[in-house]
């Protein structure tokens, strides 16, 4: 059990990471990853509801027939973004100002249906609830990286502290979208070339113990 | 170390008046953006060839010139550096290097720094002439500056002298100045068949008509007809738009690409709230280069369907055409419509 | 029952749902005063701010709200959704609360001035839909602060856009002009066009009083 968790959390941190393998949930990384505090509040938000919503999923699955389980889906992760929303508008009044229209925005992302459709339908409850929260880190992890960037470079500041010195002329191109396009492509380029030649490595490491072809 | 380019050299030859006359108009300024872009642009594409055994392209030397000349004079020389190191690496080297970039690199390079520092590089125009000494210092910080770039003049509803634009004695970027010596260039370029002629004339006649059409129509945000000799239009034209890399490939396609810069920049520079729309309008021509490749490639197949088809029908009839290669499946439908 | 029957399929998602919309309803219901007390105090607060009223406590600014303003009546064709009328030291104030067309949605302001339309009082952004980050900003503190005893000049007071724009704030209070959002020209633009279009409204509404 611990081995499979293990694994589930190495396949969504970095082997299949919901942003640079699967490539979803592109939209919010272009619109939030512009300051650190709201991609948090977003990703941890995106973490929840994929969370809860694999876990809720994953229960009920004997009971949903084939027929609408996409509908009972888009209800569970609905009612948990719908659940979202109102606590931070009765808790945290000014994030909710601020990210306005973002919050309801986490239904459309990609990430929890896919974790729903692709994971929690043929898994534990527990292990699909493990495996909608590791998906949002790695998720988190890819955005708050970006968001450290584009805040530093395109404000001076990270988490809304000035950390760069006086002079620092902020680059208005971090604070807008297209940076977000060529900094993600920047952390897949990144990340593949990593595992390519981890591959290889593990490649060659098997063929290690056995006799070396012929050919040099 | 580096491979040998003619036809970047030649683009070389053809800018180095415009650069002697831009170091006259703004002084050491001029050689210091040139020096440092240069350097990092040639660096930026060492470092990345030497993990594949390349040799650097001639062709960064004309992108690093190109971008410096496109600055500001009085730009801080960072800014030089991170747009030239964006421009090689970014739009250059990550798509595997000379000749296969989809973007202009010195376009693209001159878009970051203008987008991220509009203000820094709105602020750093120098008065031309003399070295560069109507700006109070030679290095540095300017202590004049100037804000009567040609255009900016015509928008508060100044005029500016034809023969000013046309010796380049007028403020502005670096090398956008002197209009004679940029037609010099592009007759240097065309007669060596360096640069597409097709390309710089429908660019500026449509470019022109759509200038010269708002401004009769009445437009309020119309700039006067000079305007076209002023800022960046014809440099951009000359020296931007021809890039043979990121320009489509076939002749009859450069009379699209000419005319969709063309007329994109004047569209920007009249209506939007950018000084200057000509970097922004070679980006969209180098978006649409290979699909225009793509449909002008598509229009000679459907008519060589055509010819063929006619050439079968009429019995007796010899066909003017050889055999050919075999349309494309898809061309049938392209002479249909 | 078959689990792929149709009285299966109904019954089970009529079930789910009313099962989900129940606990969200539950769920609203347990919050709805507190999100009304957030709405009252950000509502409130937003005016006094606009008017240059201080206040520490969430309740000190009911408080104060209660005791300083009145709302005032809108002139018809004014423009403004709201008034409020405020008296202090022998001068009258007015605040009004304005909506325009931002770029993505409409924007929400309140803005208050003396009753001679000399100077702002303030700025309060109350509800916007803009990027967060770039036109987002104008609910930052920079943005709205400039516009404290700002001149209103004979036509308004204007917004840098584009280049100009330099997104720290215009510290000249006499110029009757701002600084906008460095890359958010659009949404600058719309601000400047719903401050003049409020500055219109408080001219009515001040006229209106006398």
């Amino acid at each position: 059990m611990s081995g499979k968790a293990g694994k589930i959390l190495k396949d969504n941190l970095w082997t299949n990471n919901p942003i640079f393998i699967q490539i979803l949930g592109i939209c919010s990384t272009l619109a939030v990853t512009n300051s650190v505090r709201n991609t948090l509040i977003m990703t941890v938000g995106v973490s929840l509801a994929t969370a809860f919503s694999s876990l809720t999923l994953s229960a009920m699955q004997a009971a949903i027939p084939r027929k609408v389980r996409m509908i009972v889906q888009v209800l569970v992760i609905s009612f948990y973004v719908i659940l979202i929303d109102i606590v931070l508008r009765a808790y945290l009044p000014d994030v909710s100002k601020q990210l306005g229209p973002y919050v309801g925005l986490i239904i459309t992302n990609c990430i929890i249906m896919g974790r729903a459709e692709a994971f929690a339908a043929a898994n534990k409850p527990f292990l699909s609830f493990w495996d909608g929260l590791t998906s949002g880190l790695g998720y988190m992890a890819v955005l708050v990286s970006i968001a450290v960037v584009r805040e530093v470079l395109g404000f001076g500041s990270l988490l809304g502290f000035r950390v760069m010195p006086q002079g620092f002329e902020p680059w208005t191109i971090m604070i807008m979208a297209p940076s977000a396009f060529f900094l993600v492509a920047f952390v897949m380029w990144w990340a593949k070339t990593v595992q390519a030649k981890a591959a290889v490595k593990a490649a060659a490491a098997k063929a290690g113990p056995k006799p070396a072809p012929a050919k040099a | 170390m580096f491979q040998k380019q003619i036809i970047m050299r030649r683009v070389l030859y053809s800018l180095t008046p415009i650069w002697a006359l831009s170091v006259w108009l703004y002084g050491p300024r001029v050689v210091v953006l040139t020096a440092v872009s240069l350097a990092l642009g040639v660096l930026t594409e060492y470092l990345y060839e030497k993990r594949r055994n390349g040799k650097v392209s001639e062709a960064v030397l004309v992108t690093a010139t190109l971008f410096a000349l496109s600055l500001p004079p009085a730009a801080p020389a960072w800014i030089a550096a991170v747009g030239i190191v964006f421009a090689v690496f970014t739009a250059k080297m990550i798509y595997g290097g000379f000749g296969r970039n989809i973007y202009n690199p010195a376009i693209a390079g001159r878009l970051f720094v203008y987008i991220s520092f509009a203000t820094v590089l709105g602020r750093s125009f120098t008065p031309a002439g003399n070295f560069g000494l109507g700006a109070g210092t030679l290095l540095g910080r300017p202590e004049v500056l100037s804000s009567a770039t040609p255009l900016a003049v015509w928008r508060s509803g100044g005029t500016v002298p034809v023969l000013n634009l046309l010796t380049g004695l007028r403020d502005g970027s670096i090398g956008e100045s002197s209009v004679l010596l940029i037609l010099a260039a592009a007759v240097y370029l065309i007669w060596t068949k360096t640069a597409s002629w097709r390309i710089i004339v429908s660019e500026v006649a449509a470019g022109g008509a759509l200038a010269l059409a708002l401004h009769f129509a009445g437009v309020k945000a119309a700039l006067p007809p000079a305007s076209l000799l002023g800022g960046s239009f014809l440099f951009v034209a000359v020296f931007m738009g021809t890039d043979p890399v990121s320009a489509p490939k076939k002749p009859a396609s450069h009379w699209i690409y000419g005319a969709l810069i063309g007329i994109t920049a004047i569209v920007i520079r009249t209506f939007s709230a950018f000084p200057e729309g000509t970097s922004f309008a070679v980006f969209v021509g180098n978006t649409f280069a290979s699909m225009i490749d793509d449909f002008v490639a598509g229009r000679m197949n459907a008519r060589k369907a055509r010819a063929e088809a006619k050439a079968a029908a009429v019995p007796a009839g010899a066909s003017p055409q050889g055999p050919g290669d075999a349309p494309a499946a898809g061309t049938g439908k392209e002479a249909a419509k | 029952m078959k689990k792929d029957s149709i009285l299966y399929v109904v019954v089970f998602t009529f079930l789910v749902c009313a099962a989900f919309v129940f606990f969200l309803a539950l769920a609203n219901e347990a919050t709805k005063e507190r999100v009304a007390a957030n709405r009252l105090f950000a509502e409130r607060a937003a005016v006094l701010d606009a008017l240059k009223i201080p206040y520490g406590s969430p309740q000190e600014a009911l408080d104060q709200y209660e005791k300083l303003l009145r709302e005032q009546p809108v002139p018809e064709g004014a423009g403004a959704e709201k008034a409020y009328r405020y008296e202090a030291d022998g001068k009258t104030y007015f605040a009004a609360r304005v909506t325009g067309a931002g770029l993505w949605g409409s924007i929400t302001i309140i803005l208050g001035a003396d009753s001679g339309l000399e100077r702002l009082t303030g700025l309060q952004v109350v509800a916007q839909n803009e990027t967060p980050g770039l036109g987002g900003r104008i609910d930052e503190a920079w943005f709205r602060d400039q516009f404290r005893g700002e001149k209103i000049g004979p036509r308004g007071i204007r917004i840098r856009t584009g280049a100009e724009a330099q997104g720290k704030g215009d510290p000249d209070p006499d110029n009757g002009l701002l600084d906008g959002v460095s890359g958010a020209s659009r949404t600058s633009q719309s601000m400047q066009s719903i401050v003049n279009a409020g500055i219109e409204a408080l001219r009515a509404i001040a006229g209106g009083a006398r």
